[in-house]
């Protein structure tokens, strides 16, 4: 994408000098007429008032706080130009803010150095990490109150770098600065010889590239709207993701019909257009194409499902209906839709989780949600503009909120929409029992596949149906072209995941025996899954014990061979936090066994 | 200027052109009866550009309309009817049949009881005789430090009300076109441009202005400080008044007698761009019915004016 253009959302808590420091960068970089700057000046003392330049709205004078983002174009020494969007502080305008991170390529955060860090600072610093804005600079503002106090800063510093541990940005840059006397906000300060000469001015300058999301890349193109000139059909859109050239094969969704380019305006004629271009284009083939479809690329997975694990933002007074039927709406698709379950609601300043409640306003939580047919909705993480959907009141017209979507859920109502007549829910009937999947992680030698073997005879002369997807053979077929690596484990564990998925739609129950030492692949695993269908299990097992039994002799040949990426030894083992069910496996497999049957036996029909 | 700056400019344009084609697209969309207000000014003349671009080869799916005041330049006239004809457009044109009938002019009922009537009345009487559910402008958030709050997709309920704080979030390239019975919707695709944009992408694509943004010498009066341009013999001179030849040129066109004409020599785009890179007077300076209160524009807005 090209960086002429930057967007960056300028945010804080209330009183942290947002409008200060944006009306001087205003200002001092000639981006303003005179005009409006005398417009602005105290009838007292004839100094300007920065912060009246950006409050355009009269509430907002009156109030002397921001309401809503304004707007304002920012000229840059280096002749690029970036678009300031200076967003609300108040915690009850927190949705402004977030819209206004929804388009940014980079943060500026400001926080009173005088007061501190606030709760406010973390919660916006959370909407940007959410939002998908990688790259924030962290203006420590007011300095001069503070008398310019490096510790101060170093303070706020080291507290900031802790509390946001947690999010995702790539860069994080802290500048000491004060609107009021103008140091480092355009120019170096003289107050603060002891700071690095930067100003945050020069920081918006300098960086030039800006990450949005992580996906592969392949193309999205949301049909917008059809036309037909002469007899030829023009498909219009914005390109979401990737890049599309005359000759390329593409199929079209839902049907994945496939066609090949014929030609590309972009909005003149061109041989290819890629990310954020507004392009016609014409197939070799008449495709039945309509707006909400869209143009993907030949290759490459297409998570369409009618439910869709997400991140979703709260932005209406009124609190979310789980009964309700809302509009969703993700570009040009709109699609009634219910948010079937909230599995928590997250305190985005302290990360704690709450269960069992409704999302309310300006609140963050995890969700699923299921729409009337199924969608095409990319992880939010790889493809902003194929990720993001915002849901709307059928009553109030209102939009309530926004989502992010994590990746699709499979649901046996998934496997009906294709007509198949039997279903997931059907074979269930047949087995009198709710089937779902057990994951078995731990240590190698800590009992897994012993427990897993033992369950399974039991399951046998019950009559309940069931099978184990082991380790050693998974790694012996399914991930043969597999090594040890960390990524290699993970698309382990993917497919692990993946197969689990549909025996459990088969109606079995599924035992997973995999040693699986990541957290976040195990988390990713359950993700797949629908609350309530699938169990982490624990084999908790110290690992002194499981090298004493080394049943495959493997602690044994590790010790010998330190190239080996052994779990436990070569590489470390992450103990689930909070597992479903944790089993000694210490004490006798009997014991583990009745444990998970109890489990089984409670899903009966 | 060096290469990189030029090259800079072009993605910058390249960027605002995408964006504003996206939008015009899915108000013709999302939308079931859109319609663009034609200002004849030189951010009209980029949007009804971008829309033709939008959907070419295909013609642009939806009607053109003017509110004439029955005030503007003649010039203006002349070329909205001739880029009409040109480009096929289906132009609408509408004016308030009371006002015309009462002669509403801006000196028997003030410039403000004038602009109420004759634009802000008339806008929202020929939006609701054309049934139209969004409506596509040229406003930029640059102009002026209320539209700098602007939504690019604007909601107006019943009246054409704009109620700023209840506005829609917008987040990414997803718009609420959800309408409760009466609610219409304001599209502004250049909302992030600003006015030095808009020139140079006049001049990128070779556009055609009305030729009053170019210095000429003129008849005009000075009043208040500023100059007006006497465009016929409707304007009432005061006593020992005459009209002064002067070399002017608009920043901005309205209604002749509330626009205010600048000294300035610039007589082709590239001098248009050139005196609008060191100019530090904000391009509604020029408009008279701006200047009335500190939020003057605000509440205009508020009572439906575009």
């Amino acid at each position: 994408m090209s960086d002429a253009l930057v967007r960056i959302v300028v945010c804080g808590a209330v009183d942290d000098g947002k409008s200060t420091v944006l009306g001087r960068l205003l200002v001092e970089t000639n981006s303003i007429p005179l005009d409006e700057i005398d417009n602005t000046r105290r009838l007292s003392n004839g100094e300007v008032d920065f912060s009246q330049l950006t409050d355009g709205l009269e509430s907002e004078r009156e109030q002397g706080i921001t309401i809503d983002v304004a707007h304002r174009h920012v000229y840059l020494p280096s002749g690029r130009r970036a678009i300031l969007a200076d967003s609300p502080g108040h915690e009850q305008y927190t949705r402004n803010m977030a819209v206004a991170a929804s388009e940014a390529d980079m943060g500026i955060l400001l926080v009173d150095a005088a007061k501190g860090v606030r709760d406010q600072s973390v919660r916006h610093a959370a909407i940007n990490s959410l939002m998908g804005v990688k790259h924030i600079v962290v203006a420590v503002n007011k300095m001069d109150a503070v008398g310019f106090d490096q510790a101060v800063f170093d303070g706020i510093v080291d507290e900031l770098t802790r509390r946001f541990e947690p999010f995702d940005f790539d860069d994080l840059t802290f500048v000491p600065v004060s609107g009021l006397t103008g140091d480092n906000v355009t120019r170096p300060s003289e107050n603060m010889a002891w700071s690095e000469k930067v100003t945050i001015l020069s920081i918006l300058d300098q960086k030039r590239t800006f990450v949005h999301s992580a996906g592969d890349g392949t193309l999205r193109l949301p049909v917008q709207f059809v036309s037909k000139a002469g007899i030829v059909r023009w498909y219009s859109g914005t390109i979401a993701r990737g890049t599309v050239s005359v000759g390329d094969t593409i199929r079209v969704w839902p049907a994945l019909t496939e066609a090949v380019v014929m030609g590309i305006y972009a909005p003149n004629e061109a041989q290819s257009a890629s990310e954020e271009q507004a392009v016609h284009i014409t197939l070799d083939r008449e495709v039945d194409i309509s707006r909400g479809d869209v143009i993907v690329g030949a290759t490459g997975d297409v998570p369409s499902s009618r439910a869709h694990l997400a991140e979703m933002v709260w932005i209406d007074t009124k609190p979310l209906d789980t009964q309700a039927s809302y509009i969703l709406r993700a570009g040009p698709i709109s699609v009634p839709a219910r948010v079937e379950t909230v599995r928590y609601v997250r305190d985005i300043t302290t990360g704690e989780q709450a269960r069992g409640r409704a999302l309310e306003v300006n609140e963050i939580g995890r969700v699923e949600i299921v729409t009337d047919r199924p969608i095409l909705l990319d992880p939010y993480s790889e493809s902003m503009h194929t990720g993001g959907f915002i849901l709307v009141d059928r009553l109030s017209a209102m939009t309530v909120a926004a989502g992010m979507s994590k990746h699709p859920l499979v649901r046996e109502s998934d496997v009906v929409k294709h007509d198949f007549a039997v279903g997931r829910a059907e074979r269930e009937v047949l087995n009198g029992l709710r089937s779902c999947v057990l994951w078995l992680t731990g240590l190698p030698g800590s009992g897994k596949s012993t427990v897993a073997d033992e369950l399974e005879k039991t399951l046998m002369t019950m009559g309940i149906r069931s099978t184990t997807l082991d380790g050693d053979t998974v790694r012996s077929t399914l991930s043969e072209d597999l090594g040890f690596s960390p990524e290699d484990r993970k698309e382990n564990v993917r497919r692990v995941a993946r197969v689990a998925e549909l025996m459990m739609e088969a109606g079995l129950v599924v035992i997973v025996s995999l040693v699986s030492p990541f957290r976040e692949d195990r988390e990713m695993a359950k993700e797949r899954f629908a609350e309530g269908d699938f169990f982490e299990v624990f084999v908790d097992t110290p690992l002194e014990v499981c090298m004493q039994r080394d049943p495959k002799g493997l602690y044994a040949r590790s010790q010998a061979d330190t190239s080996m990426q052994m779990t436990g030894v070569g590489q470390g083992y992450e103990a689930p936090i909070a597992a479903d069910v944790t089993l000694d496996g210490t004490q006798p497999v009997s014991d583990s066994v009745q444990t998970l049957l109890g489990l089984i036996l409670a899903r009966r029909i | 200027m060096n290469a990189k700056t030029i090259n800079d400019e072009n993605a910058v344009l390249d960027a605002l052109e995408a964006e504003a084609i996206w939008a015009i697209r899915e108000a013709a969309s999302a939308f079931q009866n859109p319609v663009i207000l034609y200002s004849i000014g030189k951010d009209s003349t980029v949007l009804l550009h971008l829309a033709v671009k939008a959907f070419a080869p295909a013609p642009v799916p939806f009607p053109v309309l003017h509110i004439d005041t029955t005030w503007k330049f003649r010039e203006m006239i002349a070329f909205r009817d001739r880029i009409a004809r040109e480009n096929n457009l289906n132009l609408v044109v509408y004016t308030n049949p009371d006002g015309r009938d009462d002669k509403i002019t801006p000196f028997t009922h003030g410039s403000d009881e004038y602009t109420r009537l004759m634009k802000t009345v008339a806008l929202r009487a020929a939006l609701d005789a054309g049934g139209y559910d969004v409506a596509l402008g040229g406003a930029r958030r640059d102009e002026e430090r209320s539209r700098a709050k602007e939504r690019m997709f604007s909601l107006r309920e019943p009246g054409h009300a704009w109620d700023p704080s209840s506005q829609r979030p917008e987040f990414w390239h997803t718009v609420n076109s959800t309408l409760k019975p009466g609610q219409t919707m304001r599209a502004f695709p250049i909302s992030n441009w600003t006015e030095l944009d808009v020139w140079k992408y006049i001049r990128r694509e070779k556009l055609e202005v009305v030729p009053l943004y170019f210095s000429a010498e003129r008849p005009t009066i000075e009043r208040n400080g500023q100059l007006i341009m006497i465009d016929d013999d409707r304007y009432p001179l005061e006593p020992g008044e005459s009209t002064v030849m002067r070399r002017i040129r608009f920043r901005t066109l309205g209604c002749y007698p509330l626009t205010a004409a600048d000294e300035g020599e610039a007589a082709s785009l590239d001098e248009i761009i050139d005196e609008l890179s060191r100019s530090t007077t904000s391009e509604r300076a020029g408009r008279l019915i701006d200047g009335k209160g500190a939020s003057s524009m605000e509440r205009k807005k508020h009572e439906g004016y575009f």
